[in-house]
């Protein structure tokens, strides 16, 4: 240290500062460069997220999960995106709110399953309006239209509880069985044996799961006013890899 | 000339031998702001760097494809996906299960279609082409009643429809009508008052009710006789002739009754219906699944009408001085 003496002129600008003045100025610059540090490392953290994120979008849709950080990654960005803007309908915990909005953690998809098609359902939606939207059929609302009667609803009604093994009418389901395969011409969406068939989006009625409820008085209105569920397009609201997020993360979650 | 000291550590200060820290440490105190200023200055820069690379969005390579593209047509992507879905369909089998020769044939048909995309916007087609301007206006209906449907009607809203619009669930009914007219007003140079041709007219109408011809009520009262119907004429055709007004007075007569006086545009006028075939009304469970289509149709249109009456609210329309809309 300096000091004054004999021969010496002194000088302020070597005027030592006093203690606490210094010691303040030594913790702002050890502030600035731990804040330096704390920016390049959240600098470099999302230089490797958007790496992830190229490469989720750069996958083969089918081929993601066999990238485990890749997932991870994909249920991180998707969490939050999904409470946002898909729980409204199908709930927080994906089950569906049982409103048409299907369980999504179960392993029934009514559009075909795997990323690839969850990621084009979640893209164009159904019934949006979007020409790519999965929307080749619907529900007619057979009642209300006047093709089949009161009794031959009932009748059917009593035949899907037979198919799932669930307490029936045994000659009403024999009728419903009839009408099934003349009169509402049924067998021609969801297949001859009732397992439903994927290109028309129409669901297995054998497999116990209903999206509009599985009550009698239920399946008697899915048959008397029809359904006609949809689903919003996604194309334009979230990025390319979002949608891909959202996909893996519910595909993942129908595999827990 | 100065000769060397033989150990210059001895002229240089305690400090100076000291560690860097100390030697850093002893420069801060004899000029304590100088390494304070360049270290948050450093800092400051370094975090101004660090914003605008985290702030400012990376510039595409132009070069490159981006991930989640199959390809980029002068800079418009081709979504894989897309890609993925269109050879499934060209094949009918997984994409997997596709040729890289299959796979090329669609890209290129992919590609060749974006090219043309591009180039009917380059000649401006939304503008100039009818079929491509009814194609987006359809794409966008589409977009706008999709929803429409998402919640059924019950069966109260649909007997309502019906009741509301139950002439569009009737057979065609048809009549021969004969329509005579008293002038008023200077029309056709009648010089009559309006009221002087309501009192004639209901003098008539009192006559031809009572047996009298229409040769007689034209004599008698100088009515002229319009031909507005000619002979046996559908409904729409008489609704079309008539004109409203009258059509609902003949509309319920039947044969051989004569209307009230009704008043119309060019004078008064009495109507004698000759024949009447009614239109024979179809029952709500006749015509459920019509009833259902059409207001399936009437939502959809309401959802059209609705849209663009928010697209005017936005939207600056101006019309040409004399021209109305």
């Amino acid at each position: 240290m300096p000091r004054d003496g004999p021969g010496l002129i002194k000088d302020s600008m070597s005027e030592p500062l006093p203690a606490p003045r210094r010691r303040l100025w030594i913790g702002l610059a050890a502030a600035a460069v731990m804040l330096s540090v704390a920016v390049a490392g959240y600098v470099l953290f999302q230089a490797h997220q958007a790496q992830l994120g190229a490469r989720l979008l750069a996958a083969m849709p089918d081929d993601v999960d066999k990238y485990p950080d890749l997932v991870r990654y994909a249920d991180a960005e998707a969490k939050p995106l999904f409470a946002k803007n898909c729980s409204g309908c199908h709930g927080l915990n994906l089950k569906g709110r049982g409103i048409g909005a299907p369980d999504l953690t179960d392993s029934i998809w009514l559009y075909g399953s795997g990323v690839f098609h969850i990621e084009r359902t979640i893209t164009y939606g159904v019934r949006s309006g979007q020409k790519k939207a999965n929307d080749i059929t619907e529900m007619p609302a057979f009642g209300q239209r006047g093709q089949l009667s009161d009794t031959d609803i009932k009748n059917i009604v009593q035949y899907l509880l037979q198919l799932n093994h669930r307490p029936y009418n045994d000659q009403a389901a024999f009728l419903g069985k009839q009408a099934y395969e003349t009169k509402g011409q049924c067998f021609d969406c969801h297949a001859g044996d009732a397992k439903g068939i994927i290109d028309y989006g129409a669901p297995d009625l054998t497999a116990n799961v209903w999206d509009f409820g599985g009550s009698p008085q239920d399946l008697y209105d899915s048959i008397y006013y029809g359904r006609h569920g949809i689903m919003p397009a996604w194309i334009g609201k979230l990025t390319p890899e979002q949608i891909r997020a959202l996909a893996v993360y519910v595909d993942t979650a129908s595999k827990r | 000339m100065s000769t060397p000291l033989p150990n210059a550590d001895v002229a240089k200060p305690a400090a100076a031998r000291a560690p860097w820290l100390m030697r850093w440490s002893a420069a801060a105190s004899r000029r304590p702001a100088r390494p304070a200023v360049l270290a948050i200055s450093a800092a400051i820069i370094g975090l101004g760097a660090a914003a605008i690379g985290l702030l400012h969005p990376a510039h595409r390579d132009l070069a490159q494809v981006p991930p989640g593209d199959v390809a980029l047509v002068n800079q418009e992507p081709v979504l894989m996906s897309d890609f993925i879905s269109e050879t499934e369909q060209a094949y009918g089998v997984p994409f997997a299960q596709t040729s890289p020769a299959e796979r090329a044939i669609v890209l290129r048909r992919m590609i060749d279609e974006e090219l043309m995309v591009q180039r009917s916007l380059a000649l401006d087609l939304p503008e100039q082409d009818t079929d491509v301007r009814t194609a987006l206006s359809d794409g966008v209906i589409a977009l706008v009643t999709a929803p429409v449907l998402a919640d059924h009607p019950t069966d109260d809203q649909l007997r309502a429809f019906y009741a509301a619009h139950r002439a569009n669930y009737a057979t065609q009914g048809s009549m021969s009508v004969t329509d005579l007219v008293l002038h008023i007003g200077g029309f056709e140079n009648a010089d009559q008052s309006l009221d002087q041709a309501m009192a004639d007219a209901a003098q008539a109408v009192y006559e031809l009710r009572s047996g009298a011809g229409i040769d007689f009520a034209k004599q008698h009262f100088s009515f002229a006789d319009t031909g507005k119907v000619n002979g046996e004429e559908p409904d729409f055709a008489a609704r079309l002739h008539l004109g409203p007004r009258l059509y609902a007075a003949a509309d319920k007569l039947s044969d051989g009754e004569v209307s009230e006086p009704v008043q119309d545009a060019d004078g008064v006028h009495v109507l004698v219906m000759q024949h009447r075939q009614p239109p024979v009304f179809t029952d709500y469970d006749g015509v459920r699944n019509n009833v259902y289509t059409d207001y399936v149709a009437a939502q959809k249109a309401q959802a059209k009408q609705d849209n663009v009456k928010f697209l005017r609210r936005g939207a600056q329309i101006l019309v040409a001085p004399g021209q109305t809309e």
